[in-house]
């Protein structure tokens, strides 16, 4: 299979937040609040790098596994299905870690921005795609 | 009496992953953390036996399953089932879970057959040989010759086999339709022979008119998935110039939020000599007077752990200072300091601007620093006194 | 020259037109088009050829796949001719009536 678009914008949006992340870096003070409470109050801390890094390569994990598994396991699975699936889902998982990476950084420079205006959104539309999808996908396959 | 059909998977992704997190929890339990160790390799323990295999058996009218030595079963009644099929579903891991039609029991790979009862009901059990098991279920539930079906099985199983390692070179999305198509096409070729008809021989002529496999690779074509569209120049120029503008925007939003900070900088600084230095955060505490040098009140932990005044009216964090002031920029707070000396040593009470005092009105807490140099390298400084 | 293999070779080359002419005159599974296939002088195909034809035509949107129950068995898939295939076929036909016309023009030696 050759690259599709949707594959090339997650791509594209991992070198934006890697490029945002090394930008940022010098910038981020030793210890970064990295985990927020129901209230929007910073309640998880990380090291600089470790803070800084943990988003990109959660999004590089994921996008090798969005771009590695349907071509590898077609024959297995119903892999047409699955395509689909984790097409959106990258899609969705690399806006909401690229939203999520730079409401880390605008804290840890002093712009304090409430993390549920971020996250939520984000989190209803993962959610709802995840369970849109299989609904659907699981009752079109089993009728087949 | 003997089974008539009775098959072990070995759930090769459950062994792996089991061992791994108990080497893991043995790291913990090194590590110190027994409480943590110890629940973890019973989990991972409980999880190996249950799940390293998964056994299939057809034997005196009934079918049953089970997963390890025997742990959690299900039989289902020959007479009560419908037919098979290949579950056509989509996965989404290993063990036992509910798929929107019914529940499926599986241990590795992704391979499951459908077995579809009378009532309507489904349950889907993970195998790695579908077609034998198939043929198996439906020839025990519906009375067919075991010798034959299971012949039949055989010369089906091959050809797939065949097929697919075929596909797999193309590695066409649809691969896993097509496949499945191939099977129902095979079980209706063999539904038309009459019992007399049923040989070694017609089985292979029917393989043969389906055709080689490797013309199902050439005929299936570009292994492209109909909503792709082509990847051409000038979408990836377009999105290049999207990407960009989107990361050239992040990188200037900042600035153009703080720009108060150039007003603040350019502000007359009035020195203190007193600030300037590394401090270390020693305690928090809801007012200057219940510090006590050596007792810690504050059982969390700190956000603020260190932070260094510079003689410029900067300092190692967000904030800006002056006397008597430190200033944030972004918060647009300013914030009183109190320098104390206690018990021969140096405090700063940092009256912190916390979302309560700004937003709530509520009274500011201190945070109590200690100062550890006169100097302001941000590495180690020979000497530091930094608190125990 | 092999006859027979130039015999197959075009069949194969033919699938496409062949497959969406049978499914403009209604849907129809994929067992059910071999037999009708089979009982045309000259277009019995390898039987499993249609189903990589089919999975390629619902790729590029020209046909659809839904499901139908049985009476003696498991659901049977069937296939149908969507509009974009509908469109696709009218310009194959077009475009086979001319390679008719063709092949009859040089086969007569019209025009050379």
């Amino acid at each position: 299979m050759r690259i599709t678009r949707n594959e090339l914008v997650c791509i594209g949006i991992l070198i934006v937040i890697s490029i945002i992340s090394a930008y940022f870096y010098p910038q981020m003070p030793q210890r970064m609040a990295t985990h927020w409470d129901f209230w929007g109050n910073p309640n998880g801390y990380m090291q600089r790098l470790g803070a800084i890094i943990l988003m990109p390569l959660i999004l590089l994990a994921f996008n090798i596994a969005a771009i590695v598994v349907p071509r590898v396991a077609s024959v297995w699975a119903n892999i047409e299905a699955l395509r689909k699936f984790f097409s959106g889902l990258n899609i969705i998982l690399s806006v909401l870690l690229l939203m999520v990476q730079y409401h880390i950084i605008l804290w840890n420079i002093g712009i304090k921005i409430n993390p549920g205006f971020i996250a939520m959104p984000m989190i209803v539309v993962l959610l709802s795609w995840i369970i849109y999808f299989f609904y659907k996908a699981n009752r079109k396959a089993n009728s087949l | 009496m003997n089974a008539q059909y009775r098959h072990s998977q070995p759930g090769y992704l459950s062994i792996v992953i089991s061992l791994i997190l108990i080497a893991f929890s043995g790291f913990i339990y090194l590590l110190g953390g027994l409480a943590a160790a110890i629940p973890m390799f019973l989990i991972c323990l409980f999880i190996l036996v249950f799940s390293y295999k998964l056994t299939v058996e057809i034997k005196e009218g009934f079918l049953k399953f089970w997963f390890g030595p025997g742990l959690f079963w299900k039989t289902i009644p020959l007479e009560q089932i419908a037919y098979c099929q290949p579950f056509k579903g989509v996965f989404g891991g290993w063990g036992i879970r509910y798929v929107f039609d019914g529940w499926l029991y599986n241990v590795s790979g992704f391979k499951a057959v459908t077995v579809v009862l009378k009532s309507g009901k489904k349950i889907h059990i993970g195998t790695d040989q579908p077609e034998l098991l198939i043929e198996a279920i439906n020839s025990a539930a519906h009375g067919a010759a075991t010798e034959v079906s299971s012949m039949w099985a055989e010369v089906k199983a091959d050809y797939l086999k065949r097929v697919e390692q075929a596909l797999s070179a193309n590695r066409h999305p649809r691969s896993f339709e097509i496949l499945a198509d191939v099977s129902s096409h095979l079980d209706s070729r063999f539904a038309e022979l009459k019992p007399q008809e049923q040989t070694w021989e017609n089985f292979q002529k029917i393989t043969t008119e389906m055709g080689p496999p490797a013309e199902y690779a050439e005929l299936v074509g570009d292994a492209r998935s109909p909503d792709q569209k082509g990847v051409s120049a000038g979408f990836v120029i377009a999105l290049i110039m999207i990407l960009a503008a989107v990361a050239a925007g992040m990188v200037f939003l900042p600035k153009l939020l703080k720009k108060d900070d150039s007003n603040l900088s350019k502000q007359v600084i009035v020195n203190d000599p007193n600030l300037i230095g590394k401090w270390q955060t020693v305690d928090f505490v809801d007012d200057i007077n219940n510090y006590k040098p050596g007792e810690k009140r504050w059982t969390g932990d700190f956000f603020l752990k260190q932070l260094i005044f510079y003689e410029n009216g900067q300092t190692s964090g967000p904030w800006l200072w002056t006397k008597e002031e430190i200033i944030h920029p972004g918060d647009k707070t300013a914030a009183h300091y109190y320098i104390r000396e206690m018990n021969g040593s140096t405090y700063l009470f940092f009256e912190w601007m916390s979302g309560d005092v700004t937003i709530r009105g509520m009274k500011p807490k201190f945070y109590v620093l200690q100062k550890v140099s006169q100097s302001t390298n941000e590495g180690e400084d020979q000497n530091a006194n930094y608190p125990k | 020259m092999n006859l027979e293999n130039w015999q197959i070779q075009l069949r194969k080359g033919l699938l496409d037109i062949v497959v969406l002419n049978l499914l403009n005159h209604g849907s129809s599974h994929g067992y059910e088009m071999v037999q009708k296939m089979k009982r045309i002088e000259g277009l019995q195909i390898r039987e499993g050829n249609i189903y990589p034809v089919l999975a390629r035509l619902e790729t590029d949107g020209l046909v659809a796949s839904y499901s139908q129950p049985s009476v003696d068995g498991p659901p049977r898939k069937y296939f149908e001719l969507t509009q974009t295939g509908k469109r696709a076929l009218e310009d194959m036909n077009k475009h086979w009536e001319l390679i008719i016309a063709s092949i009859e023009a040089i086969r007569k030696g019209a025009g050379l």
